[in-house]
């Protein structure tokens, strides 16, 4: 399913009011400032959106998820980058800790962030719909990139999509940066991901069409 | 729902291990657990219907107050972690005294309950997670602990590194010392004792150089900086080296040791001969250490050949006490043996096995071991080379006469008797294989019709030995019919040339027999070939190409050393070259500055200024830019050479230097030009002319030891023969009336010339003196009355014999002047007037009475007198003579000679 242009630069308008949001908030957090942009958005398959993330490694990522129901049904992931760790993680964590092997407290942690960043997408995304969602705890999560972005492996959650349904994505491309790397000019991607079933999708673009109209 | 169901949900809540906490749209607590009450210490009566805020006014402002508010605004979760909002609530762990009770690390969790009229309730979720912030403080704690002990078991193994290679430059400053001091003590006379002494001092300091290698090349692998070269090179010479320094070894303890090479392996190869040599020579010694009885093989063959490349896969079996299934898992590591009682045992560093591992791996290979203890051991290894020419054969084929060649070989071990048949078969001959002397001389007598050409005999054999053999294959055959005969043997030279003595046999060889020696062996047999001659040269020292050029050139030696100094001065000016020499960097760039040199030899590290500086300031003027300077350097890890490069050197040879590479690096950088040999410094005895035949057929004087006992120098070990029997042949009267007339001199006289005897090879009459000399000392000094006349006799006999060995080097001259003809003689000889010399005399002498006895080596004997007359007009007649030797008709070729002679002005005896 494809989203009109216009459609599309009214998510993106949704998301960068969101960001802004969790900047804000992040940067109160670790009191340093921290900069996101938002450099990629688009709607792509699953196996696009396993192609598009950096998983070099192949190893396991490190996800925080946070699903949502309701009438639109879906699953929030922001994914870390592997590899590398974020500059914000680092902040956050202390020293170059490798993210395969967080402590409890640490895992705690990029909870908390991943949190605030993911509600501060969906609560952007939400207020102008009139549907009514409702939010289950952020969760974090370890797996390969493969199932991390397959919605089946999230069903037992959401419960309301067809098992024959196939997923399609929200694929956001993320950059962190804090104050020390924009004077250095490196950033780090992180992704953010809209899980949603094809039937789900149905009911988003009705309701982006609905507040198109209502511009 | 019925005031029974919230009561009993509410109490549910009231047993949760977490506080709860209930607010509604406004704030306002609704329900506080029986935790929360535990750990505030406000009961729940009195906070109900407050505003959160003021049951807890610190919490104002924080994220927990922002969580609430995405709560109860939209019903978004929040997560407050430990790290981010730390102890948010003022809440204690339970404690019987409240002052001393500690407030409680919190997780916090907050959500939005919608409700029938679309609000959001709220619920706060605060677990203690006071024990888990600590368990994680002291497993950080713990971890900080180990990242420094870590640090500091890396910074004191770098430290270790830079000690060792520190050390190892200290060791082997003073070991360059040891061993060029020895290397120049092995060129003076010497007598048997001093010799033996000598050579295991030697020896000592080669293996102490070794374990020094070992322990440096294992810094270098710690440290990352071992690397391999890329050069051309023969597999036959790696193996042919390996040999030179197992053989001594195999020879003590009785071994057998061959090398097998596969038909398919290419020989000319590109990689790192040295460092091959080095993984081999330790398998190697490793399965000698191990082994008490049986062989030792080498065995190579190609798994893979392309034209550019080729896959080796070497092993080095041996029969020794082999290794448990336990031993073998550690076997590659380092400082680790088998085990510690065999480390006791056995001895070494057990680095070895471990730098192999490493260097295979740097080969693109790998190296693995199969053994059975009380069986024996193969270790294995891979390793891939470029190809030099994959059109270039692996020999020259044998001319056609030799194709199909038929070859008898008798030896008892089934292995060595494999690898030798393979061999030989490899040059196309026809081989009969047989397992004892018996089975040879039934073979030999069932062909008789159709008779071998050549046999190979295996020296120890039980029953009948090889020299046995031998004997009895004289006997069995009519002489025209007796083949050629090689021995082949795991013993040394000395040993089968004092056993053969007599013994009709044409040539020898000493396992493991390399193929080019082989070859060359079976070529000079049938006499198509110098080889004897080169062989023996080769025993002396290693000639290094185009060095004689180099004569007369002026080398500037800045060392600060002065024992190294004196170890290279003498090198050098062994060679003819002429030394001036400066002991710092600063003595050396004003000596270039004053004087012309060809070439400078720079060491690294002296005082006022190091060897770098001073390539600088000698480069740094124009006209200095292109003489060579190399550097001597006893720092050898790997990339001192780049900085000697960078400095401006041409190149570096690392101390303690093998002479032959000295001299090597010297050919390779000195620009020729008319050397002028400087007034008063005549270079000191001359180099060794391969072109000098060594006299052969002496029955009493082993000439191949006494030449390796001077150093190699053909023409020096001429001249001395020649002064031994000019000065002793009448010897025998002055020591009858010294006796006679109780001159208590005598005693002197003999014990001079037992030296003498022992060093030019004359190994029975030294011993004969050295008994003579002893009961000499034991009638003048000590007053005793020994029977002197049974050992004068038999001192009378060995002088006689020997002094009839000399006399076949023709009549004497002056010594001196002897010697420089010799010296000369590779210098085109005057077409119209060719010297005739007592050299030429000899030689024609020589070549008669070889004729006259049917003796093979005529053939070499012809190729020499051939280059010394190059260029006189009759020298064909010499081509002719040859003819007739192929024909067998030494009849007829004695007489070409005799006329040949005579257009000399020589007279040839009857």
């Amino acid at each position: 399913m494809e989203l009109s242009e216009m459609e599309q630069d009214a998510l993106k308008e949704f998301f960068n009011m969101g960001l802004g949001v969790a900047a804000d908030s992040l940067s109160k957090m670790v009191k340093k400032e921290i900069l996101l942009s938002l450099p990629q958005l688009a709607v792509v398959s699953h196996r696009e959106a396993v192609n598009l993330i950096d998983h070099k490694d192949d190893g396991k990522l490190v996800a925080v998820r946070q699903i949502f129901l309701g009438e639109l049904c879906g699953t929030s992931l922001l994914i870390f980058p592997g590899g590398k760790s974020l500059e914000l993680v680092r902040t956050l964590l202390g020293d170059d800790v490798p993210l395969e092997t967080l402590t409890e407290l640490e895992q705690d942690t990029l909870l908390d962030v991943g949190n605030v960043i993911l509600n501060a997408f969906l609560g952007s995304f939400t207020q102008m719909m009139t549907v009514e969602f409702e939010f289950e705890a952020a969760e974090f999560l370890k797996a390969d990139c493969e199932s991390l972005l397959d919605i089946s492996a999230h069903r037992l959650s959401c419960s309301q999509d067809s098992e024959t349904d196939t997923s399609q994505a929200f694929f956001l491309m993320m950059d962190f940066k804090t104050a020390e790397d924009e004077l250095k000019h490196n950033s780090l991607r992180g992704y953010v991901v809209l899980l949603f079933s094809k039937e789900a999708m149905v009911t988003l673009k009705r309701e982006i069409a609905r507040i198109i109209a209502g511009l | 729902m019925t005031e029974f169901e919230s009561d009993f949900l509410l109490s549910i809540l009231d047993k949760s291990q977490d506080g709860i906490i209930i607010l509604d749209g406004e704030m306002h607590i609704v329900f506080w657990n029986r935790w929360m009450e535990k750990t505030s210490r406000i009961r729940r009566a009195s906070v109900t219907g407050m505003v959160l805020t003021e049951a807890f006014p610190e919490i104002a402002d924080t994220r927990v107050m922002q969580g609430i508010d995405n709560a109860i605004s939209r019903g978004l979760p929040t997560m407050l972690s430990h790290r981010l909002t730390n102890r948010p609530f003022p809440l204690f762990q339970p404690a019987l005294d409240p002052e001393v009770s500690e407030r409680m690390c919190q997780a916090i969790h907050i959500s939005g309950i919608r409700q029938k009229d679309k609000t959001f309730m709220c619920v706060l979720q605060i677990q203690d997670i006071t024990t888990m912030v600590s368990r994680e403080l002291l497993l950080r704690h713990q971890t900080e602990l180990l990242e420094t002990a870590k640090e500091a078991a890396f910074s004191a193994s770098k430290a270790k590194g830079d000690f060792l290679a520190n050390m190892s430059h200290e060791i082997r400053t003073p070991m360059n010392a040891i061993i060029g001091m020895t290397h120049l003590l092995f060129k003076t006379p010497l007598d048997e004792k001093q010799l033996d002494y000598l050579s295991k001092v030697q020896s000592s300091a080669n293996s102490l150089l070794g374990i020094i290698n070992d322990i440096l090349d294992f810094s270098k692998i710690e440290a990352g900086r071992l690397e391999i070269e890329n050069i051309p090179f023969h597999l036959d010479e790696v193996l042919h080296n390996i040999s030179d320094l197992i053989t001594i070894k195999t020879d003590e303890k009785n071994l057998e040791f061959c090398f097998s090479i596969a038909k398919n392996v290419p020989l000319v190869l590109i990689g790192d001969p040295l460092r091959l040599g080095q993984i081999l020579t330790n398998l190697a010694n490793n399965a000698v250490k191990f082994t008490s009885e049986g062989e030792i093989i080498i065995h190579i063959e190609a798994e893979e050949v392309t034209d550019e490349s080729v896959y080796l896969h070497f092993s080095v079996k041996d029969t020794g006490i082999g290794l448990t299934r336990q031993q073998i898992g550690n076997l590659f590591q380092a400082f680790s043996q088998a085990d510690t009682s065999t480390t006791r045992h056995y001895g070494g560093t057990g680095l070895g096995l471990s730098i192999s591992k490493r260097l295979v791996e740097m080969m693109s290979g790998r190296i693995w071991v199969e053994s059975e203890p009380g069986v024996g051991s193969s270790f294995h290894f891979t390793a891939r080379f470029a190809r030099q020419n994959a059109e270039r054969r692996r020999f020259r084929l044998p001319k056609d006469e030799y194709v199909g060649l038929r070859v008898l070989l008798a030896d008892d071990n089934p292995a060595s008797r494999d690898i030798l048949k393979d061999t030989l078969s490899s040059f196309s001959f026809r081989v009969t294989p047989v397992a004892s002397g018996k089975e040879a001389l039934a073979e030999l007598k069932q062909q008789e019709d159709n008779p071998y050409d050549l046999v190979f005999v295996d020296w120890k054999m039980p029953q009948m030995d090889g020299i046995e053999t031998i004997m009895a294959i004289n006997k069995l055959l009519p002489q025209s019919k007796i083949p050629k005969i090689i021995m082949v043997t795991a013993y040394g030279r000395e040993e089968v040339l004092n056993a053969a003595k007599g013994v009709p046999m044409d040539s020898f060889l000493i396992k493991p027999v390399s193929l080019s020696v082989m070859y060359d062996t079976i070529l000079s047999v049938f006499g198509d070939d110098t080889t004897r001659t080169s062989c023996t040269s080769a025993l002396a020292e290693k000639e290094i190409e185009g060095l004689d050029k180099l004569r007369g050139a002026r080398v500037l030696l800045v060392e600060d050393n002065d024992i190294n100094r004196q170890v290279a001065t003498e090198l050098l000016e062994t060679k003819g070259f002429s030394v001036e020499t400066a002991i710092n960097g600063a003595e050396a760039v004003a000596a270039v500055s004053k004087n012309t040199y060809d070439a400078v030899l720079m060491d690294i590290q002296m005082p006022v200024m190091d060897g770098y500086e001073a390539t600088r300031a000698i480069r740094a003027k124009k006209e200095f830019r292109d003489i060579p300077i190399i550097a001597m350097t006893a720092n050898v890890l790997s990339g001192d050479s780049e900085k000697c490069i960078a400095a401006g050197m041409n190149g570096h040879i690392g101390k303690p230097f093998e002479p032959a590479a000295l001299y090597s690096m010297l050919v390779r950088w000195v620009k020729l030009r008319e050397f002028l040999p400087e007034a008063g410094k005549t270079p000191t005895p001359p180099a060794t002319s391969p072109k000098v035949i060594l006299p052969s057929g002496f029955k009493k004087v082993d000439t191949m030891m006494g030449l390796r006992r001077i150093g190699g120098n053909t023409a020096l070990y001429v001249r001395m023969l020649n002064e031994f029997r000019d000065k002793y042949r009448d010897f025998m009267d002055v020591l009858r009336d010294g006796l006679s007339g109780g001159n208590p001199d005598v005693y002197r006289m003999v014990h001079t010339m037992s030296g003498v005897a022992g060093t030019i090879g004359a190994n029975d009459l030294h011993q004969a003196s050295q008994r003579l000399e002893r009961a000499l000392k034991e009638t003048f000094k000590d007053g005793g009355t020994p029977d002197l006349e049974p050992l004068t006799e038999t001192f009378r006999f060995e002088l006689e014999e020997v002094i009839e060995d000399l006399s076949r080097l023709g009549e004497a001259k002056k010594p001196s002047e002897a010697a420089k003809e010799a010296g000369n003689e590779c210098a085109a000889p005057d077409v119209s007037a060719i010297k005739v010399d007592e050299i030429l005399s000899a030689r024609l002498h020589n070549l008669a009475a070889l004729l006259e006895s049917g003796d093979s080596d005529a053939a070499i004997e012809l190729d020499a007198l051939k280059k010394m007359l190059a260029g006189y007009p009759k020298i064909e007649a010499l081509a002719m003579i040859k003819q007739q030797m192929e024909d067998y008709d030494y009849d007829k070729a004695l007489g070409t000679l005799a006329m040949f002679a005579r257009t000399l002005k020589i007279q040839l005896r009857e």
